[in-house]
């Protein structure tokens, strides 16, 4: 190479604009020139001792090279943050235990605490999950599990990465204080391409093909579960059903404009029938529709997004909900200077909530208060705009400044959350990155658990903030290893945490009181080798201690859902004859318990839960195995057959204890999770 | 290709069915009262028999308002509590009752409290009364710390009282929040409608609190020989920690819980003076 430079001439059409199979694909943001000296083989040497020609000069052995240009096209990715960790799809398929999901996929990355085995719900460095995010392609989704545990809504084959941003998020990204999980889509396909599964419980595909010469790609997909099907063999009176849809449509008005359309949305439902009479215990949907126009240069990205949605609940015992969603969103981003990216934006999102109101007169108080609560016709709005500009001080070196802020209204109420962010990645030596990352996050009162057209009216408490702070280094090791470790320190102020007492957790609760500030601190590691390589590995590892605490009326504590170590460690392999496997062990501390005895047992004698007090539940140890054998063809499909165990062992989550005189001491069980899939998977 | 995307996208949207539609309540309904204010309790000065002029310009009252259907297999009585400023018109009534005969009352009510260790959590629907004020009944009631008895109430109050009272110029304010044993003094009977509010009228008269059992006259010297310290202002201790003699017809002194000084308290004939609040 002889020298390497970062373009600023827009690529030529003709250069970039048709794909070597006629497609048509994106322009890049920023393009890379390559100088490279190809020097010609050496001629054969003959058997005997040749003595050079005599033109030669003496110590120049080889003919001159031949110089050419090679342009190397690959976007600068406008959303990386040096905190953030990835994942890409061809890994995620390798994951045991994740089931090709990218969401679920996330949890073995370190600072990612699992509240018990098996649920895709995460603490992300001490936050509970209220206070995450998920995204798809910027839009936010409700949830992303039907039934908030089982199947992912999005299918595999749509997202090409998956990123968890635990602190000072990329710009566009705000409103959680605890975490951000990103996916990003794959891009247009330029041929026929889809991807299918058929499970004991459920089939899912996704298939997508260009049209209008390549202009245009449109692709559909869902999953269908027929676990109602099934049930109604072995439980006639439980109906547990389930299903999505996923589709887009992109059309390239010319190498630089797309306009696009993605939509997707879910379906659950579950009932039980007593006495001949169906009674709903969950029923939920959601549907968005994003309307898009990107547009790529050699110097800028920008998109515009409008954004439609529908939300319906229908809870046990409770009413109908609905939220109507209108989003509107543009980011521009441009390249001022060779070395300087600036990023402005602005979204919003209006929310429409309703509902089916019973008569104040027809209910008690409470119930009244609640479906007010939560079901009454309100309006919320959130509205927010940002700066960042990066710069670029040298190879590797970048250094991230953002403003953002965001403005909530609920209810009449207003409330402003100012969001500074910065991210620095500075080369030390060679192979060697000091990572940095400071951000304050805000977030309006959040359900404990996503769930759509179901929110807090009126802002009730306020905004919360966290404070989120973490360096450390980032490696390349040989043999393509990379090792990163982090420490961090994360405050949260006023966050409404329904995990402050496992003995009393209450998600339904209309008005859970703002908690005492909490904090996190502690130290993550990742070592690993891309699992999509032929042989792979991972070791992640998060050491971490979460109190809460400490005020007046609040004494400061380790907090219930804390797990002192969780730690990983994964491999997979390609074993040859389209036979591949992969395996991960997970092994976590257990909880503090939490003594609590009965304030009116005068003798002592009830049982005491969690005893003793200051010490720590047993641990939990999972092991998930993959098992694939693939038949390839064509030259990229394949057919798969797979066998895949999530916690294989059976193993249970001690989640409490309870002590009694003549009883001794019981462990409560949660569990065990065990998730068998049998599939046959294929590829287009 | 693009016919066929479309058909098979409209076709998986189909399939996405709808979270069903909420499912009709049984029939109910609410039954209770309308509060109506007389003039002394709206405010307007009255005259008692020993000379005393009295304005009441504080009344706020925590209430009890039960009902119970007549078929009570359907079912069981039903009660909330209110906060309310008696000085207006108010809608008190209990909920969720079955369609048919229904009979209710409404009686004075307190809240616990607690001595500090116990997290109080005040559920009480407050109509009209503002913060400032409400926030006299989220402590005990006046009184609770009166240490020289046995009494200790860790209740909140079921009344507070401000009013003003000038005899030949002298001037007496009264500031009370006491708990009140809750006594229904006020029943009603009607027919619950589904999903309407059936209600009574009551009056609420303020000037009961200032009535002489015994004589049915107004009277005022014995409220204001309260007045310990001659500050001009009564106050909830005070009357709770006086024994002043008074008529009291009825009253009983240990079931009126007062620790104080034996006999025939003013308090006691306070308390007993509140069942004559609520009257049609």
């Amino acid at each position: 190479v002889t020298s390497l430079s970062r373009a600023r001439r827009s690529i030529p059409s003709g250069t970039i604009a048709s794909s070597p199979r006629g497609g048509r694909e994106r322009r890049s943001a920023s393009r890379i020139r390559l100088a490279v000296a190809f020097t010609p083989p050496e001629p054969a040497k003959p058997e005997a001792a040749v003595a050079p020609p005599p033109s030669a000069e003496p110590g120049v052995a080889k003919p001159a090279a031949v110089a050419d240009e090679v342009t190397i096209l690959g976007s600068r990715d406008p959303v990386s943050s040096p905190t953030q960790q990835r994942i890409g799809r061809a890994e995620v398929r390798m994951i045991p235990g994740a089931f090709g999901d990218p969401y679920r996929a996330i949890d073995i990355l370190p600072g990612v605490i699992p509240i018990v085995s098996g649920l895709p719900y995460y603490f992300i460095r001490g936050a509970p999950p209220s206070a995450v995010g998920y995204f798809v392609e910027e839009v936010r989704v409700p949830y992303l599990f039907h039934f908030g545990l089982g199947p992912g809504v999005i299918q595999p084959a749509l997202i090409e990465e998956v990123s968890l941003h635990p602190a000072a998020y990329p710009a566009r990204y705000g409103r959680f204080a605890g975490g951000i999980i990103a996916g990003q889509l794959r891009e247009p396909a330029t041929e026929l391409r889809g991807e299918a599964q058929i499970r004991v419980y459920d089939a899912g595909a996704y298939v997508e093909s260009p049209f209008a010469d390549g202009r245009a790609v449109a692709g559909v997909g869902g999953r269908y579960s027929y676990t109602a099907a099934l049930l109604s063999l072995f439980a006639p009176g439980i109906t547990i059903d389930y299903r999505d849809y996923n589709a887009r449509v992109a059309y390239a008005i010319n190498d630089d404009v797309r306009i696009s359309a993605f939509a997707f949305g879910a379906f659950d439902y579950a009932s039980n029938e007593e006495q001949g009479v169906e009674q709903v215990i969950f029923a939920s949907e959601f549907h968005r529709l994003d309307l898009r126009l990107d547009r790529h240069t050699a110097t800028s990205d920008s998109r515009v997004a409008f954004m439609i949605g529908l939300d319906r609940t229908r809870l046990e015992d409770a009413r109908f909900a609905q939220n109507r969603l209108i989003g509107l969103r543009g980011r521009h981003r441009v390249a001022v200077r060779k070395d300087l990216d600036v990023e402005i934006g602005a979204d919003v999102l209006v929310e429409l909530y309703g509902g089916d109101l019973p008569s104040r007169f027809a209910v008690g108080k409470q119930d009244y208060d609640d479906a007010f609560n939560f079901f009454s016709p309100r309006t919320d709005t959130s509205s927010g705009a940002w700066v960042s500009a990066t710069y670029y001080a040298g190879k590797a070196f970048e250094l991230t400044g953002t403003l953002r802020g965001d403005v909530f209204t609920s209810d009449g109420k207003i409330a402003f959350g100012p969001s500074p962010r910065a991210t620095m990645r500075v080369p030390l030596y060679r192979k060697l990155a000091f990572l940095g990352a400071l951000g304050i996050a805000p977030q309006p009162p959040a359900f404990a658990i996503p769930v759509p057209a179901v929110g807090y009216r009126g802002l009730p408490g306020g905004l919360a903030f966290a404070y989120q702070k973490s360096a450390g280094f980032e490696v390349d090791l040989p043999y393509r290893f990379s090792l990163r470790t982090l420490a961090f320190h994360h405050s949260y102020f006023n966050l409404r945490d329904f995990t402050r007492d496992r003995s009393n957790i209450d998600i339904t609760d209309v008005s859970p009181p703002n908690g005492s500030p909490a904090q996190a601190y502690g130290m993550e590691v990742y070592l690993s080798r891309k699992l999509s390589e032929r042989f792979g590995a991972f070791l992640s590892y998060t050491l971490s201690r979460t109190e809460l605490g400490s005020t007046p009326d609040d004494a400061s504590r380790v907090a219930p859902f804390d797990r002192t170590h969780v730690f990983q460690v994964g491999g997979a392999a390609d074993l040859g004859a389209g036979w591949h496997t992969s395996a991960r062990l997970l092994v976590y501390t257990g909880w503090p318990t939490q003594e609590r005895r009965d304030p009116n047992d005068a003798s002592g004698t009830a049982p005491v839960t969690d005893q003793p007090s200051g010490s720590r539940l047993p641990g939990f140890t999972r092991l998930d195995l993959r098992l694939e054998k693939r038949w390839k063809f064509r030259k990229a499909g394949y057919i798969s057959f797979v066998l895949e165990g999530l916690n294989v062992t059976g193993t249970r989550d001690i989640v409490g204890r309870r002590c009694g005189g003549s009883l001794g001491c019981r462990d409560t069980y949660f569990g065990p999770v065990i998730a068998p899939s049998i599939g046959v998977e294929g590829a287009l | 290709v693009s016919r066929r995307g479309v058909v098979l996208g409209v076709a998986t949207l189909a399939c996405v069915a709808c979270v069903p539609a909420s499912e009709p309540l049984p029939p109910a309904g609410a039954f209770g009262f309308v509060t109506e204010p007389s003039p002394a309790t709206r405010g307007e000065p009255f005259v008692t028999s020993d000379g005393w002029t009295v304005r009441v310009e504080t009344l706020v009252l925590q209430i009890d308002v039960s009902a119970t259907p007549q078929d009570t297999r359907r079912s069981s009585r039903r009660s909330e509590t209110y906060r309310i400023d008696a000085s207006q018109s108010a809608e008190v009534f209990a909920r969720s009752l079955p369609v048919g005969p229904a009979s209710g009352t409404i009686g004075l009510s307190s809240n616990y409290i607690g001595d500090g260790s116990y997290r109080y959590e005040d559920r009480t629907e407050v109509l009209g009364v503002s913060p400032e004020v409400n926030a006299r009944f989220q402590v005990p009631a006046d009184g609770s710390s009166y240490s020289t008895g046995t009494y200790r109430s860790t209740n909140g109050p079921s009344l507070l009282l401000v009013a003003r009272a000038e005899k030949e110029g002298h001037v007496v304010q009264v500031d009370l929040a006491l708990e009140i044993d809750g006594q229904d003094s006020g029943a009603s009977a009607g027919e619950v409608v589904a999903n309407g509010f059936t209600a009574a009228h009551v009056h609420v008269f303020a000037e009961a609190l200032f009535t002489d059992a015994s004589t049915g006259m107004l009277r005022f010297d014995d409220l204001a020989a309260v007045d310990d310290d001659h500050d001009g202002r009564i106050t909830g201790q005070e009357l709770v920690s006086t024994g002043t003699s008074t008529s009291c017809p009825g009253c009983n002194t240990s079931s009126s819980g007062v620790g104080g000084p034996s006999g025939t308290s003013i308090f006691a004939a306070f308390r007993q003076r509140c069942d004559g609040l609520f009257g049609p």
